[in-house]
């Protein structure tokens, strides 16, 4: 059985469908010969039949001519029967025997040289008013079919049988020829069938090849290869058009990989370029203590930039595959708030921002405080970061019965329609805002959105150019005391 | 030579600047795409040195409009990002030069030195104007055998001249060259410092080689 499934399946198929071919043929052949066996001797049934009651008929029909009962004469089943066949009639016996006279012959037909005798069964039979089909093998091996008819008079039996039989030779000649045109057509057949059965499963696993030989071109570099799909709508335009689906998924995917990269790359080497070239600049020549200062000090702001942008992208890789540890806890929303608003206040008042808070403190959020911390900080920022000198933002919270929802809403520029569905991508910059003259490196929001469906929840934004935006964090509604 | 960088980082771009100002370049800085295409069009630059991730308008585009509507100003790409396609690209679309972040200070001038190097027929870092010999990379100003003490900025005034040595100069030339945007160019304070310039290089020695054109400017006659 191992062996069986380890065969190729161009091979099984073919094989299959020979052998599936092979049977059928052989049943359609088997069952072609034995109709015409059967058809053929109903055909001299038929005769036979129709030949023993031409015979019966003439037995009480005296002849015309001389008045007599027309078997006395020898040759008068001759007659009838070359009346009734013409030249098929020669070759076909007929007797008429009377049984109740020992069998004794009362008509032949001229040229029987052979006597069939008349079997007891057939007797009985004939008694009870029944004809019977038999079979006799004559002597010289060849097989007859032979029909003994009983002839009544108002329904009893005379006495008198007609027997009238033929040579199956020709029968069995014939069948025997169309077995041998048998016998050679369907091993041809079978081998025709044969051929073209693997030409076309090699054409339909042509198809496969193909798709197998362009997937082969797709490495990690060269994504853009594609199957070709058929112009037919069968499975393997499905499976074409599934596997390119895939492949275009696949590049996406990593599209965003390489950008995502990339761009922590020029964050990161760009704090570099700043850090060295600070460090270099200052050694070139003999400064004043004042210049020193000034790039020790550019220096540092650099490092704590770049150790921010670090820790954020290490928090942001950990969120999003889900290796963070959630530590829950319930405290009041409000000072949390508020404690947020305390920590961005130099921001706050340089724009001179005014924030209005409606939330209650009633302790029902169950989240990780620092990440939450996080989440709304970054979101806070953003608005402040976005409306315009002296506006307000506001944020209010307003729960549904599955959701806490904590909204947050500035009247800042807003915006553009186009940008929404990627705000929340890391680096994404809408050209609108400036996010790192104000100090930020992009990932503030895709931190923010990591973080929050680490909770399960969701994040989403409205927003309009001119009129502002508001941005909800969701959080489900948990059971936990 | 006035030299435009285009930096987006507000920390690098700055330390362009200083490091550049300091190697006596005329610096005028652009903080976004679309400012580094306008500039780069209002202006005329000895060099431009364009960061390829900036807001508004990415390096690559502003480097294809320059190039496109003909500007051959010179163009060092400056990039961070990790496969060379980018570097591949720009140097395509007409970029000189390119450098990675983060590079050694000491490359960038001298890579800058190379590139503006090319506009001129001088081919090592030390140009020879007749019987001056300027050293670009120190700075040293050297006639008949005499170090010559030079302020910066005589030193970029007698560097501008020296790469366009045998060609008039204009006032208007020089004041766009030599100062940045921030000073407002007059022509009396290029007047001026040609006057220094030449006590410093021409006064004492036998050969003139500092000369008035009158009614169109100066030149450094070698």
């Amino acid at each position: 059985m191992e062996a069986l499934r380890k065969i190729p399946l161009r091979i099984k198929l073919v094989l299959g469908h020979v052998v599936t071919m092979g049977i059928i043929l052989s049943a359609l052949g088997y069952g072609i010969l034995k109709y015409v066996e059967h058809k053929l001797v109903d055909s001299i049934e038929l005769t036979l039949r129709t030949t023993a009651d031409g015979i019966i008929e003439r037995r009480f029909t005296p002849n015309p001519l001389t008045g007599r009962n027309p078997f006395q004469n020898r040759d008068q089943i001759d007659r009838i029967m070359e009346q009734m066949l013409g030249g098929r009639g020669l070759r076909m016996h007929g007797f008429l025997i009377n049984v109740n006279k020992d069998q004794s012959k009362l008509s032949q037909k001229s040229t029987t040289k052979v006597n069939f005798p008349t079997s007891r069964g057939a007797v009985i039979r004939a008694r009870n008013g029944e004809s019977t089909y038999e079979n006799i093998l004559r002597k010289d091996g060849v097989l007859f079919r032979l029909l003994s008819v009983p002839i009544l008079n108002a329904g009893q039996f005379t006495g008198e049988i007609v027997k009238v039989g033929v040579s199956l030779q020709e029968t069995k000649d014939t069948l025997k020829n169309l077995s041998y045109v048998l016998w050679i057509a369907i091993p041809i057949a079978l081998f025709l069938s044969m051929i073209v059965g693997y030409i076309l499963t090699r054409q339909s696993l042509q198809s496969v090849k193909v798709i197998t030989q362009t997937t082969n071109l797709i490495t990690s570099s060269d994504l853009k290869n594609r199957i070709p799909l058929p112009d037919a709508h069968d499975e393997i335009f499905e499976l074409s058009t599934t596997v390119n689906k895939m492949l275009d998924r696949l590049e996406d995917s990593f599209t965003r990989q390489q950008h995502f990269s990339g761009n922590v790359s020029h964050e990161l080497r760009t704090s570099l370029a700043v850090l060295r070239g600070e460090s270099e600049l200052a050694l070139r020549r003999t400064r004043s203590p004042e210049e020193y200062k000034k790039a020790l000090d550019n220096i540092m702001i650099e490092s704590k930039h770049m150790a921010e942008i670090v820790e954020n992208l290490l928090l942001l890789s950990r969120a999003k595959s889900g290796k963070l540890q959630i530590d829950r806890e319930k405290f009041n929303l409000e000072l949390f708030i508020e404690k947020i608003i305390e920590n961005l206040d130099d921001m706050i008042q340089e724009k001179k921002i005014k924030v209005n808070i409606h939330v209650s403190g009633i302790p029902d959020l169950f989240v990780s405080k620092s990440y939450f911390n996080i989440i709304l900080q970054n979101l806070i920022m953003n608005a402040v970061k976005h409306s315009k000198p002296e506006q307000s933002i506001i944020i209010q919270k307003n729960d549904s019965d599955k959701w806490h929802e904590i909204e947050i809403i500035d009247n800042g520029h807003g915006i553009p329609g186009k940008d929404l569905p990627f705000i929340f991508d890391s680096f994404y910059r809408a050209d609108t805002a400036r996010n790192r003259s104000a100090g930020g490196a992009g990932i503030g929001l895709s931190l923010t959105k990591a973080l929050t469906e680490l909770h399960n929840g969701k994040v989403g934004v409205v927003s309009e150019i001119g009129k502002g935006s508001s941005f909800k964090v969701y959080l489900p509604i948990s059971n936990e005391t | 030579m006035r030299l435009l960088v285009a930096e987006d980082d507000l920390r690098l771009g700055d330390l362009l600047s200083r490091t550049l100002k300091e190697e006596s370049y005329a610096v005028d800085w652009a903080k976004d795409g679309q400012e580094a295409e306008w500039l780069a069009f209002e202006n005329h630059y000895d060099m431009i040195i364009l960061d390829l991730m900036m807001p508004r308008k990415d390096g690559l585009s502003v480097l294809k409009t320059l190039r496109d509507s003909g500007k051959t100003v010179k163009v060092m790409i400056l990039t961070a990002m990790d496969t060379t396609d980018d570097i591949v690209k720009g140097l395509d679309l007409g970029a000189d030069d390119y450098l990675t972040k983060p590079f050694s200070v000491d490359e960038i001038l001298a890579r800058v030195r190379a590139l503006l190097r090319r506009q001129t027929k001088h081919r090592s870092a030390v140009m020879k104007v007749g019987p001056l010999e300027i050293d670009q990379a120190r700075k040293e100003v050297v006639r008949g055998g005499k170090k010559l003490d030079l302020t910066l900025k005589e030193y970029s005034l007698l560097h501008y001249l020296a790469a366009n040595s045998g060609r008039v100069v204009s006032r208007t030339q020089m004041a766009e060259h030599v100062w940045d945007m921030d000073y407002e160019p007059m022509s009396n304070v290029v007047d001026v410092y040609v006057g220094y310039l030449r006590n410093k290089i021409d006064k004492g020695f036998e050969k003139s080689i500092l000369k008035t054109v009158r009614g169109h400017g100066y030149m450094l006659d070698a």
